[in-house]
């Protein structure tokens, strides 16, 4: 039991809540889902900031965006009807291999994108389909690129200065022929060793634009920026897949420092990597 | 502090918050401790159909429903609860009057030591509540945070398709 809180606040919009949030500063934190955060409260904590009348539980699609709130369940971006067609359905099946049913009942869009632990599936997702984030600090909004909110500086910031409000992903991507693999003990482990997530811009039989992303091995997601200059305007094939394949894990190798321990899951990544492009290539 | 188009501002007098909330069809008004944990309240009220397990959001032995979805009480506070509508194991059904769900664990011999069962049964009603007629897989799925350590989650699935069919063929009790 944390004694140290004296008041709940459930602010009605998200400039409300960023306000409050950075009026009160460390006596404050801000709840969403609270699959975690709820038990590792600072004691510092006098006010609680509930999230959940924020209405940020949207998915909707404009002519420039799909636009996923951050107080959306990842239970419901599994079961959204406009994910399962957007890019081969890959943010619905990444929404659909977190952790257990109960998690993803409870589970945020805002917390999975604003605790962006190596393991969560959304990030590498949203990181290769080229998202924004938009937050607020109350007093106005700004966008961000997603690869901007995974730098710790930023993250420190996620929470404590702003909210994150929605996640915004181009049209364009919709058609995008996307795919991810991981590696994990069971399908749903949360824990994955390695996961790997591609995103094909295909014309004609090439590659127009390509997007391969790593998570879990190193500590944030990231983009294999050499594997997809290997494919860029190279034909969908698996010759082309398999250079893919030897870039990332040269280029992931070099990021991890050589570190023996890594050696395993940098072999593993690239097969993912070349398995998702396979996938995506036939998609 | 600034006025609020949401729930408000719960604030603690004399140590204790009130809230107000819906539970199993009843309005209550309970007076809870600031930090205290939605399974630690709603036990101390009575309704001890949530189990306490890991305390930690891994077992699901504390599963309820808030608003219709299954959430896990040991992760929520109580005053998160203000003005939410909560169902837990009691207000499913009775000793001799059970929930459907409830009646076909007990006919495939779902329940052995029966801990993790009020989660069980409650992450099934979720699950039928959206899904009338869920197959294997998605049963396995909606059931796959909750814990049995007696059994190999084999009668439970055969619990949760023949509910649907109790449910689907009118036959609830």
């Amino acid at each position: 039991m944390k004694n140290n809180i004296k008041q709940f606040c459930f602010p009605g919009s998200a400039k409300e809540a960023a306000a409050l949030m950075n009026k009160l500063k460390h006596k404050a934190v801000v709840v969403a889902g609270g699959t975690r955060l709820s038990r590792a409260l600072l004691p510092s904590v006098e006010t609680v900031i509930d999230l959940a009348d924020l209405p940020l539980k949207h998915v909707k699609a404009d002519r420039k965006w799909l636009r996923i709130g951050a107080l959306c369940s990842i239970a419901e971006l599994e079961k959204s009807p406009l994910l399962a067609q957007w890019a081969g359905g890959v943010i619905a099946r990444a929404a659909g291999q977190w952790s257990n049913a109960l998690a993803r009942s409870m589970g945020t869009v805002g917390g999975n994108v604003s605790r962006a632990h190596p393991h969560n599936n959304l990030p590498p997702v949203f990181l290769a389909l080229d998202a924004v984030v938009v937050c607020s600090d109350g007093r106005a909004e700004k966008v961000l690129p997603f690869a901007r909110i995974l730098e710790p500086a930023m993250m420190r910031q996620i929470g404590t200065r702003y909210i994150v409000v929605e996640v915004c992903i181009p049209a364009a991507t919709r058609t995008w022929s996307a795919a991810l693999a991981r590696l994990a003990i069971t399908k749903t482990s949360w824990e994955a060793y390695t996961s790997c997530v591609v995103a094909v811009d295909r014309k004609d039989g090439s590659v127009r634009g390509v997007r391969v992303v790593v998570g879990s091995v190193l500590p944030r997601a990231t983009r294999m920026g050499k594997a997809e200059a290997v494919l860029d305007g190279k034909p969908c094939s698996e010759a082309s897949a398999r250079a893919a394949e030897a870039a990332l894990q040269a280029e992931l190798q070099s990021l991890t420092g050589g570190a023996q321990a890594k050696a395993y899951a940098c072999r593993v990544s690239g097969v993912l990597a070349r398995r998702c492009l396979m996938e995506a290539f036939q998609g | 502090m600034a006025k609020t188009k949401g729930r408000g501002v719960l604030k603690t007098v004399e140590g204790r918050i009130s809230i107000r909330l819906d539970i199993n069809g009843k309005d209550q008004a309970w007076k809870v401790e600031p930090g205290e944990y939605l399974l630690d309240a709603l036990r101390r009220e009575g309704y001890k159909g949530a189990k306490r397990g890991c305390d930690n959001g891994d077992c699901g032995t504390c599963t309820i429903l808030v608003d219709g979805k299954p959430a896990l009480a040991c992760m929520m506070f109580a005053a998160q609860a203000h003005g939410r509508r909560l169902t837990t194991i009691e207000g499913l059904g009775t000793t001799d009057r059970p929930h459907p769900i409830q009646q076909a664990f007990v006919e495939t011999g779902a329940v052995q030591c029966g801990f993790c069962i009020p989660g069980m049964v409650l992450a099934t009603k979720a699950l039928l509540d959206e899904d009338p007629d869920p197959d294997e897989k998605a049963v396995r799925r909606a059931l796959d945070g909750n814990l049995c350590r007696c059994t190999g989650y084999v009668k439970q699935v055969e619990a949760a398709l023949l509910a649907a069919k109790k449910l689907q063929g009118g036959k609830a009790s």
